[in-house]
Order: structure tokens, then sequence, then C-alpha cells
């Protein structure tokens, strides 16, 4: 009986180890991770699953064997490849002025050196629009408007004088 | 005896500063036009607001302070070192109405780096600034980099003597044709002919990639100004690495090139002799730093298996480096990875810089030359009996004696460059930046070229970017004329 109890403890200790081993293993695998984490610590991540949101910057890129597109998110931008359009094909609004990009979540390989591209990058698995982006109303601001009109005036001014002092030095 | 200004030099200069501001207003028209091509409705008051503001100064300069003097050497200098400084703080104007600066400083510090073709850059969220300031931002580079005075002299209808006086104050050291202005002229003349070659094959390849037919134009424009006058500005946050493109970091590569070769060779090899290409002192510099750089940046990688790692990561941006471009195709923090012999590599080419008589900046090739003939030459000398006469010489279009005057013009270059690279990493250091990086910003700031580890930041202490800021004017005028100057201001006050 002592000896039955002891297996059963040895085994239920082996299991949690190995449930242990696997709930490390999964969140190895597929790590949500910020943009500025993997590229100040681009060793941690490399060549792992990673999981990154941010906003879709720019256009669709054509490239040898595939596409590119690039995300931004806080300050910081990075290169997502890709070999098939339909991945991206639920974009609607591509980040650049008076653009705000869809604010997407990218689930891909990321490779510190990539063998592909020999650059850091990383390889798209699946993209997910989480939010979508929208046109910037192109306001302008009044203080802009007034002082425009005001440095014009003052403008016009120093040019009529300027003229004047012109002809009148010419005269004399 | 030292020449001592009085109220009639200084409303000459003025004078003179006020045409140079006129001129360089209109320059402002043309992101102004692209505002309105583009329908960006806020970035059209941005610059009209600049140009008003430049136009209403020129004007007043114009009328209130009269040219009261034959403008000589003296005024040149001085309008030389005080116009580069006026420009920035005028270019800087609609780049702050951007909204996207932290402050006016901020805005200065990018105006100053565009005009001294630096590089560095204090923007904030570039991936979402209009086609106008983006315009602006790169077209300072063109015009700092063919020179903001070379620009009015070119239109200066008559060859006056004190156009030398302009043109050694912007740091150009050799004259290509016998007249000035004619000069000028013929710089910018190379300038449009490969600004046609670079905006072409730029283009070609960003359209390819599927970008927007206007959009691949202006992109293959800015980064045309960014190359061939080796500034280093990008319209993306990511710099070249936004593109993914192997085809345009081999264009910019050849740009940059050509970018950092002395205006005097070009003329040369288009109009004279194309063998000079093979004699030239600067080009055998040129491949001697390189090759050597090139291999200890191999060792310092040879990590990384494969060659195309190498290219990549380590070749171009010690190609960006030495050619004072400061492009990247690496992303935010990647350099500071490098191996510390890797980072040296890139800084020695950073204080290097490209030819004489170019839009790059740093030591320059023909200076670090001579001072390694000149050791050489010693060496030869203590060797050879005591009373042998013995003078090298070198071809830089013709064979020319290694005098006296060019050792030590030279080596008072050298100093001067070396002094302000270390000091301004003692003022990094100070504020608590580790040595290396804070040497490689210096070096990259007052080189004029652009490469960062990180120090240059929006966060970063107002006075390092103050001290970057005159980094890069000093850098680009190569002291001299900001010395004269400052000499002159030192005896008005002394009078």
């Amino acid at each position: 009986m002592h000896i039955k109890n002891k297996i059963k403890k040895k085994a239920g200790f082996n299991v949690g180890l190995l449930l242990l081993l696997f709930l490390n293993q999964a969140s190895a695998y597929g790590q949500v991770a910020s943009l500025a984490d993997i590229l100040n610590h681009p060793d941690r991540f490399n060549e792992r699953r990673i999981e990154i949101e941010g906003e879709i910057i720019g256009e669709l890129l054509k490239a040898d064997k595939g596409l590119w597109i690039n995300i931004s998110s806080a300050d910081q931008s990075m290169g997502v490849f890709l070999f098939d359009k339909e991945a991206v094909g639920a974009i609607s609004h591509w980040g650049r002025y008076k653009v705000r990009g869809d604010r997407v979540k990218i689930e891909g390989v990321f490779y510190k050196d990539c063998p592909l591209h020999h650059v850091m990058d990383i390889h798209l698995d699946r993209l997910e629009v989480l939010e979508q982006g929208r046109v910037l109303e192109d306001s302008v601001p009044l203080f802009k408007v007034d002082l425009s009109i005001v440095f014009f005036v003052i403008c016009l001014t120093m040019a009529i004088i300027y003229f004047i002092k012109l002809k009148h030095g010419t005269r004399t | 005896m030292i020449i001592s200004p009085d109220k009639r030099d200084f409303s000459t200069i003025l004078n003179v500063l006020g045409k140079l501001i006129l001129g360089l207003s209109f320059f402002m028209l043309i992101p102004l036009l692209v505002a309105i091509l583009k329908e960006e409705i806020s970035p059209f008051f941005d610059f009209l607001i600049g140009f008003s503001v430049s136009v209403s100064l020129g004007l007043f300069l114009l009328v209130a302070f009269p040219e009261k003097k034959e403008v000589g050497w003296i005024h040149a200098f001085f309008t030389v070192s005080m116009g580069w400084l006026i420009f920035s703080l005028l270019g800087a104007i609609p780049l702050y109405l951007s909204s996207h600066f932290l402050s006016f400083i901020d805005a200065w510090f990018e105006s100053m780096s565009g005009f001294a073709t630096t590089g560095l850059i204090l923007i904030q969220d570039l991936d979402h600034l209009s086609s106008a300031h983006n315009t602006w931002r790169h077209l300072t580079m063109f015009i700092g980099g063919q020179g903001i005075i070379l620009a009015s002299l070119s239109i200066l209808t008559k060859a006056r003597p004190v156009a030398l006086g302009f043109y050694i104050g912007e740091a150009r050291n050799e004259k290509i044709l016998p007249n000035v202005v004619a000069t000028a002229r013929f710089i910018w003349k190379v300038s449009f002919i490969y600004l046609i070659l670079g905006v072409a094959t730029f283009f070609a390849i960003l359209y390819k990639q599927g970008i927007a037919i206007d959009k691949s134009f202006l992109h293959a424009l800015w980064l045309f100004f960014a190359a061939f006058d080796t500034g280093g500005f990008a319209p993306q946050a990511q710099n070249i690495a936004y593109y993914h493109s192997f085809n345009l970091e081999i264009a910019t590569m050849i740009f940059m090139i050509l970018g950092a070769i002395n205006f005097n060779l070009h003329f040369w090899l288009w109009t004279k002799s194309k063998a000079e290409i093979f004699k030239n002192f600067e080009v055998k510099t040129f491949l001697f730093t390189t090759i050597t750089l090139s291999i200890i940046i191999y060792f310092a990688f040879s990590r990384a298996q494969e060659a195309s790692f190498m290219f990549r990561k380590g070749f171009y941006q010690l190609i960006s480096a030495h050619s004072g471009c400061g492009f990247t195709n690496l992303l935010a923090g990647e350099i500071n990875r490098f191996p510390s012999l890797g980072l040296i590599s890139v800084i020695f080419a950073m204080m290097i810089g490209g030819g004489i008589c170019s839009t790059t900046g740093g030591i320059k090739l023909m200076r670090l030359g001579i001072i390694f003939k000149t050791f050489f030459m010693e060496v030869k000398r203590k060797i050879m009996p005591s009373r042998a006469v013995y003078k090298d010489t070198f071809h830089h279009l013709q064979d020319l004696i290694l005098s006296d005057k060019r050792i030590k013009e030279a080596y008072v270059f050298f100093a001067m460059f070396l002094f302000v690279y270390v000091a301004g990493a003692l003022v990094a250091m100070g504020l608590g930046y580790p040595p290396l990086p804070a040497l490689f910003e210096s070096v990259s700031a007052t080189a004029n070229v652009g490469l960062s580890m990180g120090i240059t930041n929006p966060a970063m202490p107002v006075i390092l970017k103050l001290v970057y800021i005159f980094q890069m004017w000093a850098g680009r005028l190569e002291f001299i004329s900001i010395f004269v100057s400052l000499g002159l201001v030192v005896t008005l006050f002394k009078k």
C-alpha cells in the first residue's frame, strides 16, 4: 500500500512536471510581445512564433518570392514578409499622411537574421484586423490662418517699401 | 594686424544676408507647390507662413541695412557662417508648424541636420508626415549639399572677386573652373544630370515594387536628394529598411559614392580624362580605407556565415558612413548590437568622410592621404643621407608636390575635427551616456553622417541637442568661417 502510494505520488509529480514543461513550451510558442521588446531583445524571440499588434504603414510591397508589409507601434517599425496577398486582403487603411492605418494583430515567426532575406523580419502566418483605420480630417488650426494672413501682409508691406526705396534710390 | 569691423561692415553683411534669405525663401515655394498639388491644406499654411516670414526678414534687412562697403572676404566668411544659422532657423518654421516636433529646438535640429546634410532626426511619427514637409526636409539637404551660398552665387549675373570668399567659406577648397560662378554653375549642372539619372533609377525600382506612380516619383526624388547630397533622411521611419529592396540598397550605395566624389574629379572625368579615376589620390585613399575597414568588418562579423549578412549589415553601413550619407537598412537598436570592432570601423569611416569639394563632411580623403604620405615621407627621409632633399608627390588631376603648406593644412583640419569629435563625446559622457555611443554620435554629427546609436532622440537633454546643432554647423563649414566670425565678434567687444 505504502509502495502504491509512493508510485501514485511519483506519477502525479511526473504528470505535474510534464504539464509544467508543456505550459512553458506553450508560452514560448506564440509569445505576445511589443515591437520594442523584440527589437531590444531579438535573441530572446529569435526563430520563435510571436504575436504583435500595431498600425499598418505605407503599402503592400512586391518582393521576389512574396510581399512585404510594414507594421509600426510606439515609434518602432518592422517589416513583415508574406507569401500570399490574400493574407492582407482585410486591410482597408494603410497608414500615411491624413490616414490612420488599420490596427492589426500579426502572428508569425520572428527572425533576428532571416536566412531568406538576410535582415531582421517576421514571416507572417496570420493577420487579424483589430480596428479599422480611418481618413483623418485635414483641419487647419485657426492660429495658422491668422499667422499666415499677418505675415503675408507684413511681407507685402516690406515688398512695397523695398520697391519704393529702390525706385527712389535709382532716381537719386 | 587683425581687421576690426565697424558698423558699416555689419550693415554690408546684413544686406548680403538679406539677399541670400530672399534666395532661400524662394526654395520654400517648391513644398508650397507640392502642398497644393497633393491637396495638403495644413502644410500649405505652414509653408505660406515660412515663406512670408523669410521674405519679410530678407526685405527688412535689405531696406534697413544698405550695402555700405565693397563686399570683402571677411564679410563673406561672416555671411556664410551666420547665413547657415539663420537659414536653419527659418527652415525650421514650417517643420515646427507640422506638429511633428516636441519643441522648436527639435525642428531647428532637424532643419540644421538637413541643411548640413547630416541626417540625424528628432521628428516624431515620420510615417504620417505630409509630402510637402517631406519635400522640404529632403530639399534642405539638396540646398545644403550644393551649398546655400553657392546656390545664390550661381544665379549672380557677374563674377565678383569676393565670390571666392563665399565659396571657400562653405568649405569648398578647390575651384573647378577659373571663375567661381562658372564653377558653381558647373556643380549645379552635374547635380541636375545626376538628379535625372538618380530619380529615374530609384523610380524604376520603387514602381516595380508596387508603389503608386506619384508616390514612387516623390520617394525617388527625396531618396536622390538624400543619397547624392549624402544627407541620409528618408521619408519613412525605417529609413531604407522600409523598402525591403536589395536593388534599392545597391542603387543608393552608387549615388552615395557619387556624391562623396570630388566635383573636380567629376569635371575631369566628364570633360578631360577617364583615366584620372585610376590615378587620383583621393580615389586611391578611398579604396585603401574602404578595403581596410571592410576587412575589419569581415572579422568583426565572422560569426555570421553568409556573405549577404555581411554585405547588408556591415558593408552597407560602412559605405553609408564613409560617404557621410547616413542611410541605414538596420532597424532601431540593431547597430548597437554590432561587435565593438565593427562599430569602431564605422566610426573611423565616419571620421574620414569623402572627397574635398564634395557634399560630404569629415576630415576628408585628401587630408588623410596627405597625413599617411607625410608619415612615410618622414620615414624615407630618415633612411636617406642627411644632405638629401626629398619631396614626395601625389596625383590629384595633376602631379602635385607634397608641400609643407599642404601638410600643415591637412594637420590643422585633422586636429580641429579630432578636437570637436572628442569634445562632443565628452559632453555626452558628462550627461551620462556610455563612451562608445557618445563618440559614435559626436562623430556622426560633426562629420555630417547621420547614423545613430539611439542617443539622438526627442527625449535627449536640450544641451546635447544644442551641442549637436553646433557640431553639424561647424562640421559642415569646416570651422574656419565660424572661427573668423567669432574672431570678428570678439574684436567688436574689445573696441
